[in-house]
């Protein structure tokens, strides 16, 4: 204490007692760490509308990490709607669609990465999902771009349907490169693929940071990765299945699945559908009719390791009806629930579905 | 000239401030802080890590609280109405009700909050309240 020691003592009493006001108020802002830190358990972004109602939410992120997150997924997933939206101006598959036979258009990587993807998938399903069935999805009235495809109409024309069914078949879109060429006229739309394609890249962002678990929900498309912090502990995530036939049977959810790193994709005819006559006309359009299609069955949840293969085979099952969509689903060794329209229920491959949550109105097949 | 009207100088009124650590107005600060903070901590912490609970309702009185993360079997009687209410799994249902349009039983499984079981002849209601459900649905 040689340094004080030519000051008065008085004057050393006011200088420790500033420094112990000092310390009070370092405690006082210590008691607030807690406030910012709550906050920040929890990073979510709600995307653009184009995707449908969309959000990537991940647990256990610092304040930092979750800015850095926000801006990579927010600035990827304008760059995949710029290249693959159908109805965006400009965008690959906007140029594709109305190029000439023939005509090479350079495209992206992303775009060869999904058309690689599409490709291979459209093969393995036997053409079931089929992404160059748009003339029908517009003939039928359910391309994004008509905001009445809820409104009844009347079916169109025999001659109608086979012309749009003529267009058909991805394998009329070949590659050369880093470009992409129809060998006849087809228009390609990779709506029933690119929104589990963007689930798992928005997947391959997010591990990047490691959270304790992330959500990426992208219109539906749903990946669930790590665990769900609850409390002090941690458990898989609880996936929601939408009842299907919410008019005629009680609860909104059909039951819960009990999960983690997978993803989950629904494909269903409640969504997106109309009805004349009585008649239900959903938006699922089958390559091989070029109708809506009609197999009984309401919906298909698929669960894969990719959110791509989960989207179009969840597509190619509705298409093919029970017996052919549980082959597929055997076959590539998938597991998926299927909810009748009769208001029973099966379940393929590993069952995640928890027995308690399944809504009494349902039953097993 | 009285002592309370000498007007004090500027190092003096320093000096008397800094005599003492802490003064009243200091105190009411730090302890409001405290109060403000306590009240943002512990709040959101217990609201959101309430665990689901099944709150059983006999004639109008809540007769248990039953957490659904504990499977239990418990039968509530009112009179000689009998309902055996079982937690399994996260879920709340009713297994054997005395009554006859069996309506309690219809109801299902539940387990997310604000769902219920209602058993109008033998007067009994259950009411899942805290977090449950789904963390995502497709």
């Amino acid at each position: 204490m040689a340094v004080f020691s030519y000051l008065e003592i008085p004057v050393r009493k006011a200088f420790f007692n500033q420094i112990k006001r000092a310390i009070a108020f370092l405690v006082c802002m210590l008691f607030c760490v807690p406030l910012f830190g709550c906050q920040n358990k929890v990073a979510q972004v709600q995307l653009s509308q184009s995707f449908g109602v969309s959000y990537v939410r991940a647990y256990g992120l610092s304040l930092g990490e979750k800015a850095a997150f926000l801006r990579e997924i927010e600035g990827f997933l304008t760059e995949f709607e710029k290249r693959l939206g159908t109805e965006v101006e400009q965008s690959d598959v906007a140029r594709i669609n109305s190029a000439s036979v023939g005509e090479r258009v350079t495209v992206s990587d992303l775009t060869i990465q999904l058309y690689t993807l599409a490709k291979e998938l459209y093969e393995k399903t036997g053409g079931a999902f089929d992404p160059a069935i748009y003339p029908c999805v517009k003939l039928w009235g359910f391309d994004p771009k008509n905001s009445a495809m809820n409104e009844s109409r009347a079916e169109p024309s025999k001659e109608e349907i086979d012309e749009a069914l003529s267009k058909a078949g991805f394998s009329k879109l070949q590659r050369d490169g880093e470009a992409l060429y129809k060998t006849a006229e087809i228009e390609v739309d990779f709506g029933a693929i690119s929104k589990g394609f963007a689930a798992d890249q928005c997947l391959a962002i997010i591990q990047k940071y490691a959270p304790v678990g992330a959500i990426i929900n992208i219109a539906g498309n749903t990946h669930v990765f790590g665990r769900f912090p609850e409390g002090k502990s941690y458990r898989p995530f609880r996936v929601g299945i939408t009842n299907p036939r919410k008019q005629s049977t009680t609860g909104t959810l059909f039951g819960q699945l009990s999960i983690r790193d997978a993803a989950i994709v629904t494909s269903g005819d409640y969504m997106r559908f109309y009805e004349n006559d009585g008649k239900r006309y959903c938006h699922v359009i089958s390559p091989f009719t070029g109708r809506p299609v009609e197999t009984g069955i309401a919906s298909v949840t698929v669960i894969a390791k990719e959110g791509a293969c989960a989207d179009a085979v969840a597509t190619a099952v509705m298409c093919l009806g029970e017996e052919k969509g549980v082959a597929l689903l055997e076959e590539m060794g998938l597991s998926a629930v299927l909810i009748f329209d009769d208001l029973s229920y099966r379940v393929v491959g590993t069952d995640y579905l928890i027995e308690e949550s399944v809504s009494p109105s349902f039953r097993v097949r | 000239m009285k002592k309370g009207n000498v007007k004090k100088t500027r190092e003096q009124r320093t000096f008397e401030l800094a005599k003492k650590p802490f003064r009243i107005a200091d105190i009411s600060v730090i302890l409001l802080v405290a109060l403000f903070c306590l009240i943002f901590i512990l709040i959101p912490t217990k609201l959101s890590a309430e665990e689901p609970t099944a709150f059983v309702y006999s004639g109008g009185e809540l007769v248990y609280e039953l957490p659904l993360s504990e499977d239990c079997e418990i039968v509530v009687k009112n009179g000689e109405n009998v309902n055996t209410i079982v937690i399994k799994n996260g879920f709340v249902f009713v297994r054997d009700c005395s009554c006859d349009d069996l309506v309690c039983e219809n109801f299902g499984k539940i387990q997310s909050a604000g769902e219920r079981i209602i058993c109008l002849p033998n007067q009994l209601v259950i009411v899942v309240v805290g977090e449950g459900g789904a963390d995502v649905v497709v």
